[in-house]
Parts: structure tokens; sequence; C-alpha cells
């Protein structure tokens, strides 16, 4: 047969005053109050002897701590805060430590920045370097076999259902042109509306040789 | 006992006191400064860059070396992982580093290769500066003119000089917290101001055909053995200088190279007979000769017991004043010169830019000798109206022919364009006003014997012609004078060719000077220069020929509908 929770109590206390087991313990705190307090289940008779001080007894809710509880309370308090503390600190800490990491590594990529703005530069003078006309010539005449035209040839479109008059007699070279960069046939657009020839040969943009190799304006056709 | 102890806290309280209170700044003061730390951040010096918008000149960042003596343990095992590297001897290297200071320089502006092999040593007391080092973009291209810098990247010499302001920005300065080993503490930064990057400079010159001048002027120096030259080709309208060479010859077959000045400006010389154009041009305003009158001129002539000839002997013979520039006759133009009397004489000369600085303000520019009639001997007029008794600079002659080109106008002469701010702000320079110095009648008449010079058979100057385009000019041979100033130096001349083309609509002028060339003429030596260079200037800007009946070598082309080829004649 199963234990049951509550059991009966074996049997109802008297309630006589002077028993040497003492008054019984009630709401109002009178000795001599009769009132019947709940016995804890399972409690023996008799053992109410021991108890012989007098209690001060008050209501108190569920709540409530002991003294004993309250000094756990607040040595938990006490450590919880300085728990608090210690983690700000250490947050302070750790913040530094990672401001400081952070300042590091933002110095190193200044650094890095600086060093590769100088890098930019000085290609940019490379760039610079190689675009310049005696740089240009020395390419163009050692690794590229190109020679400087001897003499310029001056084109001039006709009109179509005209008849070209006949070449001029062969003038004697322009003067020696020892000029390297940038000799090219340009075109003679005096008398005739239509702007540069479309034929011919090889005309690339008209100036700034420094930015093109010289081409070679021989007249063996393209 | 606790008397001793009294008298000790009250020791320690009062030292307390003076620190903290008394003379708390003082030792805060010490404090910061050996905390703190004050570099300076070097601006970015501007570039030069030429009219097209090409760098010529630019500075870029280099790897300055730099060590702290104080931290160097082992001086020599340094120096002689350092000398083969650095290349410079290791007693040298050890002297540096054994210094009482803090900071010696160990290489300066070092490449980008150097300074990584030194880093690579990873050696104690060495720390690198960025500092910037200036290069130009062609070693020698218009070097002179350019100017150079020194070691801190101020310039000394040229428009690196002149504009030195301009270009070298304004530095920057960082407040920062240095630890004791002298590294930088990151987010130590008390107050930083940056640097201001220097202004771009925009030149006139035009790249290419500075170039092909250099080109043209260094070959004509080896083939006539000439010991330098000056040549120098303007806009002839607005005055823009698109180039000017200065060479001299190479030593031992070394091909020319830049002279040590912009002798252009720099450099004086006795002109000889492009100064009749200026003669000529005077007496043709005053109304004192005309175009077509003409003169008995002798082979010689005889002045207060000094005897001035003509380049080539000759009977007395009839010229024009055309004839006496076409054919550069001294007797011819001494004549028009007494005529035209030295007070105009000299005004004219004043007026035509001699004798004064021309406007340009390049640093080392002479304004020329010119001395005041007023103290002109008897043969004076003589000689100074064929270019001799006088100095001129060859931008003075250039100028002055650029007035006949601007029919009679004076045009300031000009190098720099403009500058450009770090911002991007571009402010240009202001061109001077032009003034009048001959009519426009004058100058066209003038125009019209210089075309003879360069045209007629007779002509010294048809070397300068250019098929397809009428060039006008002048060419001058004059003795050089000795350098104590009494008397010439024997076969030493100064050959020059200056004109301008095409006469018609005047787009360049030029001049050409070679000292002491082989043969001696301006004409033979000068003028295919001025050919050649103006030939490619004129190409350069896209200058048409005036048309077939110039006679260029031009061959018709017939261009038409439909798919047939076109044929294509060419003469070569």
């Amino acid at each position: 047969m199963p234990a049951t929770v509550h059991r009966r109590p074996a049997h109802p206390r008297p309630v006589t005053p002077g028993r040497p087991g003492g008054p019984k313990r009630s709401p109002a705190g009178h000795p001599e109050r009769t009132l019947v307090a709940p016995t804890r289940p399972g409690r023996k008779p008799g053992r109410h002897g021991r108890d012989s001080a007098v209690r001060h007894l008050r209501v108190v809710s569920a709540r409530e701590l002991t003294p004993r509880a309250r000094r756990r309370r607040a040595m938990a308090l006490l450590i919880g805060l300085v728990m608090l503390v210690s983690a700000g600190l250490f947050a302070v800490v750790v913040a530094h430590v990672v401001l400081t990491q952070n300042q590091f590594r933002l110095d190193r990529l200044r650094q890095q920045v600086a060093t590769e703005t100088a890098k930019n530069e000085r290609l940019r003078l490379e760039v610079a370097q190689a675009q310049s006309p005696s740089r240009i010539v020395q390419t163009a005449e050692q690794r590229l076999g190109m020679v400087v035209p001897s003499t310029i040839t001056y084109l001039e479109p006709v009109g179509p259902g005209t008849v070209p008059p006949a070449p001029p007699p062969t003038t004697p070279a322009s003067p020696r042109s020892t000029v390297p960069a940038g000799a090219h046939t340009g075109a003679s657009s005096t008398n005739s509306s239509t702007a540069r020839p479309t034929t011919v040969t090889p005309t690339t943009a008209p100036s700034h040789p420094a930015s093109h190799p010289p081409v070679n304006a021989g007249t063996t056709s393209r | 006992m606790a008397l001793v102890i009294g008298i000790c806290f009250i020791g320690v309280a009062s030292r307390l006191v003076y620190v903290q209170v008394i003379a708390s700044a003082r030792y805060a003061g010490v404090g910061r400064s050996e905390l703190l730390h004050q570099v300076e951040l070097p601006a970015t010096r501007g570039s030069i860059i030429d009219r097209q918008g090409d760098t010529l000149a630019m500075s870029v960042p280099q790897t300055t070396i730099v060590a702290d003596p104080h931290q160097i343990t082992d001086p020599q095992g340094d120096a002689a992982r350092l000398s083969p590297i650095l290349g410079v001897d290791e007693t040298t290297l050890v002297h540096e580093l054994t210094q009482d200071t803090h900071f010696v320089y160990l290489a300066r502006q070092a490449s980008d290769d150097v300074a990584s092999r030194v880093k690579a040593l990873s050696l104690r007391g060495i720390s690198y500066l960025s500092e910037p080092k200036r290069f130009l973009t062609d070693p020698q291209l218009a070097l002179p003119v350019l100017g150079t810098v020194d070691i801190d990247g101020r310039g000394i010499s040229g428009l690196e000089y002149e504009y030195n302001k301009a270009l070298a920005g304004k530095p920057g300065d960082v407040v920062l917290e240095r630890d004791p080993q002298g590294n930088d503490i990151p987010g130590g930064v008390r107050s930083s101001q940056p640097a201001i990057s220097g202004s771009n400079l925009v030149l006139t010159l035009d790249r290419p055909i500075q170039y092909a001048t250099e080109q043209a002027l260094s070959s004509e120096i080896v083939k006539a053995n000439a010991k330098g030259g000056t040549a120098i080709v303007m806009d002839s309208r607005t005055g823009d200088i698109l180039a000017v060479a200065n060479l001299v010859a190479g030593k031992n077959g070394a091909p020319p190279g830049p002279a040590p000045s912009n002798t252009a400006v720099t450099n004086v010389y006795e002109p000889g007979s492009v100064m009749k154009g200026v003669t000529v041009s005077g007496a043709l305003e005053d109304h004192v000769v005309t175009p077509e009158e003409r003169f008995t001129v002798p082979g010689q002539i005889s002045l207060y017991g000094s005897v001035f000839h003509d380049a080539e002997p000759h009977a007395t013979e009839s010229m024009s004043t055309g004839d006496i520039l076409a054919q550069s006759s001294n007797v011819g133009a001494i004549g028009i010169a007494r005529d035209l009397g030295k007070d105009r004489l000299f005004h004219y000369l004043l007026d035509f830019g001699f004798g004064q600085p021309s406007g340009l303000g390049f640093p080392g520019e002479s304004p020329g000798i010119l001395s005041n009639p007023a103290q002109w001997s008897g043969t004076a007029i003589a000689a100074v109206s064929i270019g001799q008794d006088e100095a001129v600079t060859a931008l003075q002659v250039l100028d002055a022919y650029n007035v006949v080109a601007n029919g009679g106008l004076w045009i300031t002469p000009r190098l720099v364009s403009a500058t450009v701010g770090a911002n991007g702000s571009r402010h240009a320079v202001p061109t001077l006003p032009s003034r009048r110095v001959v009519s426009a009648t004058t100058a066209r008449e003038l125009t019209a014997m210089l075309e003879q010079v360069v045209q007629s058979p007779s002509g010294t100057g048809t070397a300068a012609a250019i098929p397809g385009y009428t060039v006008a000019g002048k060419t001058g041979t004059a003795q050089k004078p000795l350098p104590n100033g009494r008397g010439y130096e024997p076969g030493a001349y100064e050959a020059t060719f200056v004109g301008f083309v095409p006469a018609e609509q005047p787009a360049l002028t030029a001049v050409v000077v070679l000292d002491q060339p082989t043969p001696i003429f301006g004409g033979a030596v000068a003028a295919p220069v001025f050919a050649q260079i103006a030939q490619y200037g004129l190409r350069e800007l896209d200058i048409p020929p005036a048309g077939p009946q110039s006679g260029p070598p031009v061959t018709s082309v017939q261009t038409g509908a439909g798919s047939t080829p076109i044929p294509v004649r060419t003469t070569d």
C-alpha cells in the first residue's frame, strides 16, 4: 500500500497550560493562546520538550530572508558589483587594446597607402620618360628598325572628272632633314573642299609625334 | 622616532607641492619635449609641363636612409655591409655612424632598389624617410631653360629658380608622440597640418618642336665644327616661345650637349648684318628711303679713317633698297643709316627692343649693350647700323624681326603660359600689351625685301627656303670681339639667320645662331637649320603650304566615287 503524503496526526494534541512541552506557537505570539499550530506531518510527540526559550515571533512574508540569507545576499551583491566593475575595467582595457591594435593597423595601412602612392608616382615618371622624344626615337631606330624619311611629299586631292596635271619636275630633296620625330606626309588642301586625301601613305595623327613612333613615310605603298 | 618620520613626511610633502603645483609647468614641458616630436611633411613640388600637357620635369618620392648613431652598436660591421649597396666608401660611413648625434644622412633620395637592399639587412638604428627627387623626363631636353634644383629641392637655376615659390608649395607639419626608441606611437598624433602641393607650371614650349630644334641644331654644330649654337622658335602672333635650344659642342667626339645656361637670353654677341633689317625699317618708317629707291653703292667706304667694305668685293653698282638687304651690303646699309641719322637710328634700336630686357623675366637675362648716341664716335653709326659695336641676345634679334612679322607691333615673348594650383585652379600668366614700333606699311615693305633675301638667286639666305612656303628672313655673319673688347678675334665669327614663315601670314618666327662655324656665313650654316626647324614646326602646327604655285613637291591625286583604286603618284 502506497504511503500517503498527508498522514493524519496520530492523535490530536491536548492543550494544557504548564505542560512541559511548552506553549504552542500561535500567530498572536501569546503563550496563553490556544490556537492549534499546524503540525509538521510525521513529527513525533515528545520532541517539543526541547524547546525551552521564549521566542519573539512575527509574521514574515514568504520572500523575506533570514539574516544569514541576507548576509549571503549582500555578499553576493558585493561580489556581483566587484565583478561588474572588474568587467568594466576589463572592457576598458580591451577597448584600449583594440583601439591601439586598430591604430597600429591604421598606421600600417596609411604606410601602405603612402608606399603605393609613391610607387604610382614612380610609374608615372616611367611613363613620362618613355614618352620623351629621344626615347621614342631611340626605340624606333634601334629596336624597330625605322628611319627618318629624307623627303616630305605633299598630296593634293583633285576632284573627280579632272585629269590630274603631270607631276612637276622632281624638285631637289627638301633640306636634308635629320629631324627624326614625326616626319610624315601632310596634305595640302588649299583648292578643294575635300579635307584630307582618303588614300595613301600612312598618315596617322598628324601632330604629337612624341606619342606615336615616327612612321616611315617612304613611298612603298601600304 | 615620530619626529623623524614627521620631518621626512614634511620633506616629501613639500617636494610634492613643488613638483605638482609650483614648477608643474616646467616638468610638464620637459615631459612634452621628450615625448612630442615635430616632423615636417614635405610638399610635393609642382611639375613643369609643356603646352600639350606632356611632363618635362616632375618630383617623385624617394627613400632617404638615415641612421641614429647612438643606436649603432657595430659601426664597422654596419659600414662594411652598407658600403657596397650605397656606393659610399667605408671610412666615410664609419665616420657618419660614429657621430655624437641622433641623426645622420647615409643616403639621400636613394632609389627603390638601394632602399630595399638596405632594408633587407635589417640593421638596428637605420630608419627611412621619404624625400622627393626631381627628375627630368628627358635628361637633356631644354635643360638650361628648365633649370635645376638643389638637394633640398629648391630651384637654383632657370625656371625652377624663377618660379620656385609657385612650384615649391607649402610644407605641412605634424606633432606626434614618439617612444624612446624613436618610433612613432600610433594614435599619438597631437596636431597635423597637411602639406600644400606646389603648382604646376605650364610652359609655352612644344616638346616635339623643342626636340626637333635641338636635333637640327646639334647636327649642324657637328657638321660645321662649331663651338655651340642657339635656336629659338616662336609663335609669331602670340610671342609664345615654342622651342629654345642652347647647345655646346661635345668634347672628344661626344654629341653636343646642353649649354650651362639659357644662352639664348643670357649671352650677348655682336649680331652683324641682321641689324640691317632694323636700320632699313627705321629708314622706311621715317620716309628717308623708299623700297624702290636705287643707290649707288661702292665696294667700300671710308669713314673717319676706318674702311668698311662689303663681304664680297664689287665695283660700284646700283642697288635698290631691297638689293641692299638681299645681298647684305654693308656699304649700302651704312649709307642708309647716315641718311637716317644716329639719333633716329638709336630710337629705332630701342623701339625694336635692343638695349633693354625683353620682358621675358628669365633669370640672368641680359639687356644687351647699346651705348648712348651722345657717346658714339664718328664711325659708330656705321658700325651699329651693320650690327657691330653693340651686343644683343638671340632673343632680342628674334623679337625685333617678330615686330616685322606682326605688321609692326612689338609682342612680348613668353615662356610660361599658366600655373595650375594643387586644387586645379589655373592662373594664366598675363600677356603684356603690345606696342607699335613701325607702321603696317613699313612692315609689309620690309617683309617683301626679306622675302627677296631668301628667294632672289643673289640673296644670302636662299638655303632657308622651304618648299611650298614663302620664307622671309635675314642672314648675319659677325666677327666676335676679343675678350678684352679691343678689336676682333680673327677667324672667329657668329653666324645668324632670323626669319618668319609664311611671309604672307606669319605663323612662326625663328632665329638660329652658330658660334664659330665653318663655313662662317649665316646663309650657309644657320639658314639650313632655320629651314629644317621651321618646316618641322609648320607641320607640327598644321599650317598647310600656300599652294601649287609656290612650287612644293605636290602631287595631284584624283579622288572619285567608285571602287577603282586611286592612283598615287608621288615624287621623291
